[in-house]
């Protein structure tokens, strides 16, 4: 627990964690908002292609309950993009500012300090995932208003019901991608290495769902959109617009996917905690 | 007594860990146990195709200053992490506190503080909570400690400024408070002195010689060979990777030092017979300069300075001019062959 709390402490503390989750809840809201103005736009503007086509897509992410699933969705997906990056420099800049050295001096175990520091990143991420959830509803309902969409369906029991188990997946999904990024920053002992490996990987994946969903659907950061679906949730995912055959080549059942984020998650944690025990401390 | 201007820092009070006033002194000379802190055997590491190490054994008494000299890629960085488990030697063996020591004993650390190479921080958080944070890792610090060694580094003013901000010697001070956090039997210091101001040189030589009067062992790396002559109570010297000499400094040292005695020149003939027959044939020389004439070195003990004279004067000649001395950087430049 003490080591814990001085990771925890470090990180509440550094100014990076708090830009990242500023920008994060930033382009949160600027993306809502912005759909919601272009919703009008599309029924007023002359001559836009497939202009119903995309306000019925609009309709679909702002319309309440299935809104709760598109901010979920955006959290798990963009946001893992920051998760990232906060995984990563959390490993990473220990070992840029010779903190590691500093520890493993000090008598501390090595496997010990590596998951504590990967268990400060995903208990960070609790609160993290909580007020994004909170800006992001009330980001969708300011973009509902604008679009004239009302927020009808905003307390309908059925989804408010399931929501604590939709975050608890959210987070798992940005656990997972948190993951990955300190594992890449622990092996690589260098903060730019995970972010820039770390956000490769992440649109090579969705570069390649393009050409084999049926194999991508399996890898770490596609599987994340299978775990945040919610089923029957009109707009839960983020192949709005999908066809259902298109649909199910590139997810899979959620039972499955939720099997895959935790052994994702687990095995980032043994790679971290192997890495660094078999790391020479040398900067 | 700070590290601060050798005088305490203002709003400092103070605390059982602070050196009293004259402590240091008080100490007088030491000995060296027999217990060993650390010892070596055979030590080995190679970087590559660079051997490091190639059997090096050391063997650092406990309660005492122990100055650990090499020109640079020695091997001294090196030995140092291998103590602090930081790598993994090739070969040999190590000890810690007379107990075989590998990478399976690495929670027995917590006995050490260490300050290796540039001292290490998180520049985004201040003083304390940096400590703290350190403190979170390998041998438990209490709050009450922290506040000790920042009181006894004279850092508790700017305690609660950001690292970031700190000068190079603030940085290097807050670094030795992070080595003496858990009250540690062996502090190891690599390059203590690096950034610190002459009265923070005098405070820290006073602080570690204080520690070592209460029990601890000091492990000290550095280059200020001035330094670590009137600090350390044993030296050894490291050079390619190799121990070349090891032993009190009082010893080593008499085996550079000289007398330098000025007799008449008339008298340099037979004053030079009686001082061989003092110190042997090989151990006496002429000066050969003109401005030298009449100048005699004897390479004594610089303590023996009185019974050079006095064999002299058994003699009839009267010198008209002693000097003595020995450095240790003669001796450092003799064995690494730096000179």
């Amino acid at each position: 627990m003490r080591l814990l709390g001085g990771e925890l402490l470090k990180l509440v503390k550094r100014p990076a964690t708090w830009i990242t989750l500023g920008i994060f809840l930033g382009i949160l809201v600027l993306l809502f908002v912005a759909v919601g103005a272009s919703y009008n736009t599309m029924a007023t503007a002359p001559g836009v292609q497939g202009g119903a086509e995309a306000r019925t897509a609009i309709r679909s992410l702002l319309t309440f309950p299935g809104a709760y699933a598109s901010v979920a969705s955006f959290v798990g997906s963009i946001g893992g993009l920051f998760a990232i990056v906060f995984g990563a420099s959390a490993a990473g800049s220990d070992w840029g500012w010779g903190m590691v050295k500093v520890a493993v001096s000090r008598g501390e175990s090595r496997t010990r300090y590596a998951l504590a520091k990967l268990a400060a990143v995903l208990l960070l991420l609790v609160p993290a995932v909580v007020l994004a959830a909170v800006v992001g509803f009330v980001a969708v309902a300011v973009a509902a208003s604008i679009a004239g969409l009302g927020l009808a369906g905003i307390g309908d029991p059925g989804i408010v019901g399931s929501l604590p188990s939709l975050a608890a997946r959210t987070w798992l999904a940005l656990c997972e991608q948190a993951g990955i990024g300190f594992a890449i920053a622990t092996l690589a002992r260098s903060q730019i290495a995970g972010l820039g490996v770390g956000i490769g990987i992440y649109f090579v994946e969705s570069f390649a769902a393009g050409f084999w969903p049926e194999w991508v659907r399996y890898l770490p950061f596609t599987v994340v959109s299978s775990l945040l679906r919610e089923p029957g949730a009109i707009g839960g995912g983020v192949d709005v617009g999908g066809s259902a055959s298109q649909l199910a080549r590139s997810t899979i059942d959620q039972p499955t996917a939720l099997v895959l984020v935790l052994a994702y998650l687990v095995a980032s944690a043994l790679i971290s905690a192997v890495a660094l025990e078999r790391a020479e401390i040398t900067g | 007594m700070t590290l601060v201007d050798g005088k305490p820092a203002g709003g400092e009070t103070a605390s059982a860990s602070n050196v009293p006033a004259g402590a240091a002194a008080a100490a007088g000379p030491r000995t060296p146990g027999s217990a060993l802190a650390f010892a070596t055997r055979g030590l080995q590491k190679a970087y590559g195709t660079t051997h490091a190490l190639v059997g090096l054994d050391l063997s650092v008494p406990q309660g005492i200053v122990y100055g650990f000299l090499g020109p640079n890629g020695a091997g001294k960085t090196t030995t140092i992490r291998c103590l602090l488990g930081l790598i993994r030697p090739d070969g040999g063996t190590m000890e810690l506190f007379g107990r075989p020591f590998t990478a399976r004993d690495r929670h027995r650390l917590e006995q050490v503080g260490s300050l290796v190479e540039s001292p290490a921080f998180y520049p985004y958080l201040s003083a304390r909570d940096n400590l703290r944070v350190i403190g979170s890792t390998g041998a438990p610090a209490s709050r009450n400690r922290v506040e000790e060694v920042l009181g006894l580094v004279g850092l508790r003013d700017r305690a609660g400024d950001r690292v970031g901000g700190y000068s190079t010697g603030m940085r290097q001070r807050l670094g030795i408070a992070a080595a003496l956090l858990s009250d540690p039997q062996l502090l190891v210091l690599d390059e203590p002195a690096n950034g610190l101001d002459p009265a923070g040189i005098v405070a820290m030589r006073e602080t570690l010689r204080y520690l070592a009067a209460q029990g601890k062992t000091v492990f000290v790396s550095s280059h200020i060979l001035p330094e670590v002559q009137q600090l350390a109570d044993v030296v050894g010297i490291i050079d390619r990777g190799r121990l070349v000499r090891e032993g009190p400094l009082d010893r080593l040292l008499s085996e550079t030092g000289q007398v330098r005695v000025r007799v008449p020149p008339e008298a340099t003939g037979h004053a030079r017979g009686v001082l061989e027959n003092f110190a042997g044939p090989d151990s006496v020389w002429e000066a050969a300069g003109a401005l030298d004439e009449g100048w005699i070195t004897v390479r004594v003990a610089p303590s023996r300075s009185g019974e050079v004279n006095r064999a002299l004067a058994a003699a009839g000649i009267y010198a008209t001019g002693l000097e003595s001395g020995s450095d240790l950087e003669s001796l450092f430049l003799s064995l690494t062959g730096s000179a």
